[in-house]
């Protein structure tokens, strides 16, 4: 297996989470994802670089995903991606900052016409396919 | 709609529905859990008539080693006894070991996710060892003599020749050094940062001298080695520190400088006298000055002697790239200097904001704590994001290295860690809390306070820890833990110690207590444990007794588990009054029954011919008898009825009022102050807010019953988002679409098209944006 050493970076805040919804409506999926901004390892403001970033990390399998855009409010910055129509369970992959920070946390909670479904699961950032419910 | 009969049957049976499932007691009192009250610590939550604490005094040389890195100390302890024990041994903290590459925070790191292996453990893996850890030369006695050691990881006992009595003191000496860890390498609460640009360094120093570990009341000698996230537990004691450093270095200390004449020129001495009644900061060491520094080469050492009382720790920074800046303070009686180091690379930030941030946060704690006792406050730039100590802290905001700009995120971040930093003299510098066992005890406090000062810095402060709709991520992510976590086991550090209880805290003062209340109970506990050593139950206890309010309900549920607020609207049922009086009874009845909706069959029968239409004669009686006329039978049976009420109770029965039973369920499981926004069909709201106790025989459901003569509309839980609940499209009846952040980004996305289609069409340049922040 080949290591892949990262550098730890000394920040104010003590955790890193990012959190993500998935909204599954009749004819479309719509992603929120969110983010601390501190913890970007790269411009904050700019919105196609984060757009990238974010779907360079994150993928719903077999579903094509567009960033719609961002929003950043001082702290934190929501990235909002739309796909095809999906049903429960997803087969998702969340390694978002996680060679950034040893202790990075995705959380990923998925929801059906904003009503959960099930408890939130939480991604190890080894970039491997889960299903999620 | 439901009507009954308003009388004690009734509502008998529905207390009797709610008792049917009563769930396990979440009011029961804490005094199971809490420890039982003695001398030292009261049942009220204050200090008791025989409660003490040890004292160690400190007169320490240190040099800081420019060119390797390294620390080299020596001192004397001076112990005082104020226990009622006679102690065979003392315990000291090594807290540099944890940096030996040995110690237990390396062997007890878990394995790294394969694919991000952190650089650091990396580093040590392949053999690049950074070698930590302190050097401990001979321990002696007041007469030289060699007192037996034993270093145990972070811990050094030392022997002591006889046991020393209650009230007695005793004096020891010893020498120690170790290696400055490199913060680009190794991150921590003290550090070296190396500036390749120019070639300097510059020190933020801690935890470096060998401190005496607290032998308490609760716990006898503090004996949790320190990992790395448990902070300290320490005796308060005074200092006389002499650092000898470079003689080009500016250095800031915890303390009072005792020797100005000595270390600075006669342009600084000048305006530092001038900074004591200045109205804005004044510079001592300028960037231009601090920068043609950074050229120098040091020709020599020199020695600052700094003094400081009654403090429970000592801290100090270092370097020739330092700028200076200082104003003076009045925090009651107390004249306070207030001053900011920085380097360059700080600016335009620091000198604008830092020494600022300090006054600030002096002038709003002290308000709901107690006055600023010490002389000096320091906020210091380095490698260290965000640390504190006595009078002293390190933080770690910069603008971008290449064109000194900076975004809002950095300047609020700037302002954030040095309130919450120097906030950290009332907690846990002044309020001298276990740290090493409840982080949460000062973290969580001084987040709250800080979330107070940040509102009194400007309107619309982005805070990111204090308004409860903000916890709810925490508050329904696996990684929630209680509040009462141990330090070193907390899975989520800023979420638990800090964000949760800056919430909770917050809650018990909006929305539980009032502000009058709570603030009075709160500055009680902060007098009452100032200079003293509180554990959480001091805390429960004083708030309760200061506040008078039991809140063993609120304790139990906020920090013990990990339920969260989820309170729904389950329905709502009406309840009129039956009056028995049939001349009000059957026309409201007949109503009712036209109000019934008509079937799809009977609609669409009624167009047939029907045969009483052919054949009238079929028609009787029954074909025309109103069944809701008024019989005589029907006015007797009343008249019987009304007798036996008096005639007040007669008045009762008024057929205008509406009885409501709003159903609530506790799908959270935390108890919560209900806030129910009630608006009626006039257009007019009413805000009921009930106390928390309305849980105490069901904690799953109950009902609330709201009398009114108007009709209610509509009606919305916690319409000020102020408890914090997780879900908030079970919080009105009727259900009310709640808007997903998703359409709330859509909305603004089209608002923004339009203005952007306007903006076309009149061929005028979109705004510009850019230039500094």
């Amino acid at each position: 297996m080949r290591l892949l050493p990262i550098v730890l970076v000394c920040v104010a805040h003590t955790f890193h989470v990012s959190r993500t919804e998935i909204d599954l409506y009749p004819d479309r999926t719509e992603i929120v994802v969110t983010l601390h901004a501190d913890d970007l390892p790269l411009e904050a403001e700019s919105e196609s670089k984060v757009c990238r970033y974010v779907l360079d990390n994150f993928a719903i399998r077999d579903a094509k995903l567009k960033c719609l855009g961002t929003k950043l409010s001082v702290h934190f910055v929501d990235v909002f991606l739309e796909g095809p129509a999906a049903k429960a369970p997803l087969s998702v992959r969340n390694r978002i900052l996680s060679r950034e920070f040893a202790d990075q946390r995705n959380i990923v909670i998925v929801k059906r016409e904003a009503k959960p479904l099930g408890k939130a699961v939480e991604f190890t950032g080894e970039g491997e396919w889960r299903s999620v419910p | 709609m439901i009507r009954t009969l308003l009388a004690g049957i009734a509502f008998v049976a529905i207390a009797a529905a709610q008792n049917k499932k009563s769930p396990a007691d979440k009011f029961r009192q804490l005094e199971e859990v809490l420890p039982t009250p003695n001398d030292q610590r009261t049942a009220s939550g204050a200090p008791g008539h025989k409660y003490w604490q040890q004292r160690a005094d400190y007169s320490i040389d240190v040099e800081l080693d420019d060119v390797n890195q390294r620390i080299v100390g020596k001192g004397t302890v001076t112990y005082h006894n104020n226990s009622p024990d006679a102690l065979n041994y003392l315990w000291l903290q090594l807290d540099q070991n944890i940096w030996d590459p040995h110690s237990d925070t390396y062997l007890t790191e878990t394995a790294p996710d394969w694919k991000k292996f952190p650089l650091p453990a990396f580093r040590r893996h392949m053999d690049d060892v950074f070698e930590g850890g302190y050097t401990v030369g001979t321990v002696r006695d007041e007469q030289g003599r060699e007192l037996h050691k034993h270093i145990n990881r972070t811990m050094m006992r030392v022997d002591l020749p006889s046991p020393l009595a209650p009230g007695k003191s005793f004096v020891f000496s010893l020498d120690w050094n170790y290696k400055i860890n490199n913060s680009k390498r190794i991150s921590g609460r003290t550090g070296a940062e190396y500036f390749p640009k120019d070639g300097n360094w510059l020190y933020e120093i801690a935890q470096w001298f060998p401190r005496m570990a607290a032998y308490t009341d609760v716990n006898g000698w503090q004996h949790k080695q320190f990992l790395g996230t448990g902070e300290f537990t320490l005796e308060f004691g005074d200092y006389k520190v002499r650092i000898t450093a470079p003689n080009d270095h500016i250095v800031a200390s915890t303390g009072v400088l005792q020797n100005p004449n000595e270390v600075l020129t006669a342009v600084q001495r000048q305006r530092l006298q001038q900074a004591h009644t200045a109205k804005k900061p004044v510079m001592i060491v300028t960037e231009a000055e601090a920068t043609a520094n950074e050229k120098s080469k040091p020709t020599g050492k020199k020695t600052w002697v700094f003094h400081a009382e009654n403090v429970r720790d000592f801290a100090f920074a270092s370097s020739r790239k330092f700028a200076w800046d200082a104003q003076g303070h009045t925090s009651g009686s107390n004249t306070v200097m207030a001053m900011s180091y920085y380097p360059k690379e700080g600016n335009p930030l620091w000198e604008r904001y830092s020494t600022h941030a300090i006054i600030h946060t002096l002038n709003v704690y002290s308000r709901y704590t107690f006055q600023y006792p010490y002389p000096v406050a320091i906020s210091v730039n380095g490698p260290v994001g965000g640390m504190e100590y006595p009078m002293i802290c390190f933080n770690g905001p910069r603008p971008k290295e290449e064109d000194k700009t900076y975004s809002a995120r950095t300047k609020y971040g700037l302002v954030s860690v040095v309130i919450h930093e120097v906030g950290h003299n009332y907690f846990p510098m002044i309020v001298n809390n276990d740290e090493r066992q409840w982080t949460w005890l000062d973290e969580g406090l001084n987040s709250y306070l800080q979330y107070l000062a940040e509102a009194e810095w400007e309107d619309k402060y982005p805070s990111r820890r204090g308004d409860p709709a903000k916890i709810v991520e925490y508050m329904t992510s696996d990684s929630h833990d209680p509040i009462m976590t141990n330090s070193e086991s907390i899975v989520d550090l800023g979420g638990n110690a800090y964000h949760k209880v800056a919430t909770a805290l917050n809650i018990l003062r909006e929305s539980i207590l009032g502000r009058e209340r709570f603030d009075f109970a709160f500055k009680e506990y902060a007098q009452r444990w100032m200079f003293k050593r509180p554990m959480p139950a001091d805390f429960f206890r004083t708030m309760e007794d200061a506040s008078g309010t039991d809140l063993d309900w609120f304790w139990r549920g906020w920090f013990y588990t990990t339920d969260n607020v989820d309170v729904s609207i389950e329905g709502i049922k009406l309840y009129t009054v039956d009056t028995h009086n049939p001349d009000i009874e059957k026309p409201l009845s007949k109503r009712t029954q036209e109000q019934e909706p008509v079937t799809l069959s009977a609609q669409r029968n009624k167009p047939l011919k029907k045969r009483v239409e052919e054949f009238p004669e079929l028609l009787d009686f029954y074909n025309s008898h109103d069944e809701f006329a008024v019989l005589p039978s029907d006015k007797k049976a009343f008249e019987t009825f009304v007798k036996q009420f008096e005639e007040d109770e007669r008045k009762l029965f008024d057929p205008s009022m509406n009885f409501y039973a709003v159903v609530l369920k506790n799908a959270g499981g935390l108890v919560t102050p209900v806030i129910l926004e009630v608006e009626f069909s006039d257009g007019k709201k009413e805000e009921l807010r009930i106390p928390a106790e309305i849980w105490r025989r069901n904690n799953l459901q109950v009902e609330k019953m709201i009398p009114t003569r108007k009709e209610i509309r509509s009606i919305t839980l916690d319409p000020h988002l102020e408890t914090a609940d997780v879900d908030l499209s079970n919080n009105a009846w009727p259900r009310k679409p709640v808007r997903t952040k998703f359409q709330i980004f859509k909305e603004d996305r089209d608002k923004n098209n339009v203005m952007r289609e306007l903006n076309e069409e009149k061929k005028t340049p979109p705004p510009s944006g850019g230039g500094r922040p």
